[in-house]
């Protein structure tokens, strides 16, 4: 793990991410992640350039080491963002929902690192010809927008498809999920629901409770009848009153989108525990406990390396 | 050439029926959701040796002629 590839290419210690959690994975969190040694992420979710702007430098009166923004890319203020990213010359950036191939030529020269979330094999190659330097392969146990792959299915097929690091996500809490990440191939993890109840993070309390208080079969996902927005979240008022209207004869793709909309912000901010949408993975049944970050990154960390020696 | 060529990769890797394929057909009605069209995509690239990205101006099969045409 000493000569780890992720961790010479991010100029971290751990090689551990932190999901960019849309209205949770703010500068507080994301600094605490990387002064552990791990990579933390600043969401820039649907938000314009003021805020990542804003968000960037708090994180940099936080910490000097590396850290990332995700940025989302059906997000109205893409454009915005990706230019803001490369004025403030980020170090790393992860992006969702989408190709970043647009904004690929301006962040290669800005010398920014850049490691999309792929759920499919094509678009890991696609990632690749765009000059990422590496991809973070997500399977569908994690929480928010997923695809059909699960982690244990798509990583070592991204692995064998692409000659650039793979960093796995979904499904994975603690040490045994990140050394069997390591066996499919991956050279890291990136993990969001175990850091959502970081002691760092400032969503609402209510959202960590529902997710330390959530069993295995505590989440599901809503809008995959439209293949568009599959998402998972954990089950409540709101995200059973979704699937009911979803699976409704009449309802529309259109009646969908609408279905969603200030849903999750609800529930991060708010804690709206009926009228929220609480966006989190299938390992939710095992994140039982509120940690600081540096805890949360040694103990999976460390888990991870005794498993290791012991494979060996 | 272009278009049997594209209905012969689409036939590949979705169920649907070929023969009803035109330059008008959208790839919405295929049934092909956003991964489909990256894979289809990547196929495409790699018979034609282009690179086509997914955007919101290929709407078509005829869109995708268009583009492999200027991009040869």
């Amino acid at each position: 793990m000493r000569d780890n590839e992720l961790c010479r290419l991010l100029g971290i210690e751990k090689p551990i991410i932190q999901g960019g959690m849309a209205w949770i994975a703010d500068a507080k969190l994301a600094a605490a992640v990387s002064e552990a040694g791990g990579l933390g992420i600043i969401s820039a979710m649907n938000a314009g350039a003021d805020y990542v702007a804003d968000q960037i430098d708090k994180i940099r009166t936080l910490t000097d080491k590396p850290f990332g923004v995700n940025v989302m890319l059906m997000s109205p203020h893409a454009d915005e963002v990706a230019r803001i990213l490369v004025h403030k010359k980020v170090p790393v950036v992860t992006t969702g929902a989408g190709s970043p191939s647009k904004y690929m030529p301006e962040w290669l020269a800005a010398g920014i690192t850049v490691m999309p979330v792929v759920a499919s094999v094509a678009m890991a190659k696609n990632a690749e010809r765009c000059g990422a330097a590496a991809v973070i392969a997500e399977g569908q146990e994690s929480g928010g927008h997923i695809g059909e792959l699960t982690t244990l299915t798509l990583v070592p097929q991204v692995c064998d498809a692409v000659n650039i690091p793979v960093v796995a996500a979904g499904g994975i809490a603690d040490g045994r999920g990140m050394a069997a990440a390591f066996m499919l191939g991956a050279v890291g993890v990136q993990m969001g629901t175990r850091f959502l109840v970081a002691k760092e993070c400032g969503v609402h309390q209510t959202y960590k409770d529902m997710v330390l208080k959530a069993s295995d079969i505590s989440t599901v996902v809503t809008g995959r009848r439209f293949q568009a927005s599959s998402c998972r979240c954990i089950k409540n008022k709101f995200s059973r009153g979704f699937l009911k209207t979803e699976y409704l004869p009449e309802t529309t793709a259109e009646d969908i989108a609408e279905l969603g909309v200030g849903a999750l912000r609800l529930a991060a901010v708010e804690g709206d525990r009926d009228r929220g949408c609480f966006l989190a993975g299938q390992i939710s049944g095992m994140v039982n406990r509120e940690m600081t970050a540096r805890e949360i990154v040694d103990e999976v960390y460390n888990g991870c390396i005794s498993l290791l020696k012991g494979a060996n | 050439m272009e278009l049997e060529k594209i209905k012969e990769i689409i036939a590949d890797s979705v169920d649907f029926d070929v023969e009803s394929i035109t330059e008008d057909t959208r790839f919405d009605s295929m049934g092909l959701d956003s991964l489909d069209i990256v894979e289809l995509l990547m196929q495409i690239d790699e018979e034609f040796g282009t690179e086509t990205e997914p955007n919101a101006s290929l709407v078509t099969v005829g869109d995708l002629i268009a583009h492999i045409r200027e991009s040869k």
